[in-house]
């Protein structure tokens, strides 16, 4: 597994990255491994869309249920296995809104489990976090009145740090409709802050 | 708009321009309070984000996943995790190896044969089925046999293409028929040959009893040492017919009349009791006995 403190060269981490998703492929223990590596990455990328801890936790939740259910048929070769996860994410937080903000899941499953009353307690500290980072709220407050697709990509490009090719790998999109959506969003979002 | 000669422009507070023409003000937004591009990418790349953890559902979803949880989709488009051991879904099943849509295919049209194999079973009439609806249906039979009514089939014996069939009205004659379940029609017709013996629930003959002889018209006749004949029930419904050594024929009678006949001397009270309403409608006074005792009430109440 790789670790924070184990000083690798890039090409090395990808190889046992590859190596780490041909056994998640086959085991659901190799695939949690793969979990504890992008879980924070993904929930806070989620949570930056959506900026609601529990919506961002229950579209975490699909986002890898999805993921253990398709790796199978994921193939490295097309696109780096996080760039598949933040791929679902989108999708899901689209779907999401697409549906207008239907009841997405479930979650008896998760509050069958123990300690349901420290799990209420976690989640109501983390959503009095989220409100203490109120310049984040009122940025995305504007950025909320935008398109999905404008959205994704400033988000990506802004808050993720994401370089546009890996915005283009990630969203399946061409590298000159990544750069108009990112100017046309800005434009737009501009506008809403005037 | 309209502008008078002698416009002119004021420079207001906070950038906002205002052009006078006499009549009215506009007022226009400065260009210049609009966030420059570079200025909202700034603001953007420099916002404290949040960075959150909620260990608790980090921990219970990592075990979900190691028991190999999945999404189903309920109700109202609701996405509900199941655990595995939940999956009842056979949609997930199917999902499988290819082997299992090809066992669902088999069972699905094992299922379907068994249906209409079923279907054409019950809509086609069993052998005697069609030798009771031939029998009820001739008009040969029905003349023969008297009394009216519905012709009630006692019995049927198939035997490969031909049934023999006892029916008869109830009471009276019966009559044993032969039928040609293809070709559904009635070969030869019988007299079928029998006892006929009539008979009341025993429950039903103990009340008789006890209703007519605790009358008090019937009283001074045990205390003068009259005797208690068989009791008989009074035809209005029949409930079953049976027949018994080829011979014998039972009529259980769903009655609730039923005579008990008192015998002193040489004479017979009929006592008729209403089994319904616990009472006696009333009481044939004395007649005289036949030398054939059993007689006297079979052939009148058969």
């Amino acid at each position: 597994m790789i670790t924070r403190t184990e000083t690798i060269s890039v090409a090395d981490a990808l190889k046992e990255e590859e190596d780490l998703v041909k056994r998640a492929q086959h085991s659901r223990e190799a695939f949690a491994e793969l979990y504890e590596i992008y879980y924070q990455r993904i929930f806070n990328y989620i949570l930056k869309r959506v900026a609601n801890v529990q919506l961002a936790l229950d579209i975490t939740s699909i986002t890898f249920l999805k993921a253990l259910d398709q790796i199978k048929k994921f193939r490295w070769r097309d696109i780096p296995f996080s760039a598949w996860l933040y791929r679902i994410a989108s999708n899901e937080i689209n779907d999401y809104y697409r549906r207008e903000g239907n009841r997405l899941i479930s979650m008896e499953m998760l509050a069958e489990m123990s300690d349901t009353t420290d799990y209420a307690e976690e989640i109501n500290e983390a959503e009095e976090e989220l409100n203490r980072h109120e310049e984040f709220l009122r940025l995305h407050e504007k950025l909320a009145e935008l398109p999905q697709m404008y959205q994704e990509v400033i988000v990506l490009k802004y808050f993720e740090k994401k370089k546009i090719g890996d915005i283009v790998k990630i969203l399946g999109k061409k590298e000159g409709t990544v750069k108009w959506l990112l100017n046309r969003g800005l434009e737009k979002l501009r506008e809403k802050m005037a | 708009m309209a502008f008078k000669s002698g416009a002119g422009k004021i420079e207001g507070k906070n950038g906002i321009v205002q052009l006078f023409n006499g009549e009215c003000i506009i007022k226009m937004e400065p260009i210049g309070n609009m966030m420059n591009k570079e200025d909202l990418v700034k603001k953007l790349e420099q916002a404290k984000l949040p960075e959150l953890e909620v260990v608790g559902h980090r921990r219970r979803l990592r075990q979900m996943l190691i028991e190999g949880a999945v999404i189903v989709r309920g109700r109202d488009n609701v996405q509900v995790i199941k655990r595995p051991s939940d999956r009842l879904s056979w949609w997930a099943w199917l999902k499988g190896p290819a082997w299992r849509p090809a066992v669902a295919s088999a069972v699905s049209l094992f299922i379907m044969a068994a249906i209409i194999a079923g279907v054409f079973y019950l809509a086609t009439p069993s052998p005697a089925a069609i030798a009771t609806d031939v029998v009820r249906k001739d008009p040969s039979i029905q003349q023969k046999l008297s009394g009216s009514g519905e012709i009630i089939v006692v019995r049927v014996e198939v035997m490969s293409n031909v049934a023999r069939v006892v029916c008869g009205r109830g009471m009276g004659d019966f009559i044993e028929a032969d039928v040609d379940i293809t070709g559904r029609t009635v070969l030869t017709t019988r007299r079928f040959e029998g006892l006929f013996l009539a008979e009341l629930a025993p429950e039903a003959r103990s009340n008789a009893l006890n209703i007519a002889l605790l009358d008090d018209r019937i009283k001074p006749l045990i205390s003068k040492g009259a005797t208690v004949g068989n009791v008989f029930p009074v035809f209005s419904d029949i409930s079953r017919i049976t027949i018994s050594d080829g011979h014998l024929i039972k009529i259980t009678p769903s009655s609730y009349h039923a005579i008990v006949p008192i015998y002193l001397s040489d004479k017979v009270w009929l006592v008729e009791v209403n089994l319904d309403e616990k009472k006696i409608d009333r009481i044939i006074e004395p007649q005289l006995l036949s030398p054939y005792p059993y007689m006297n009430y079979t052939a009148n109440y058969l």
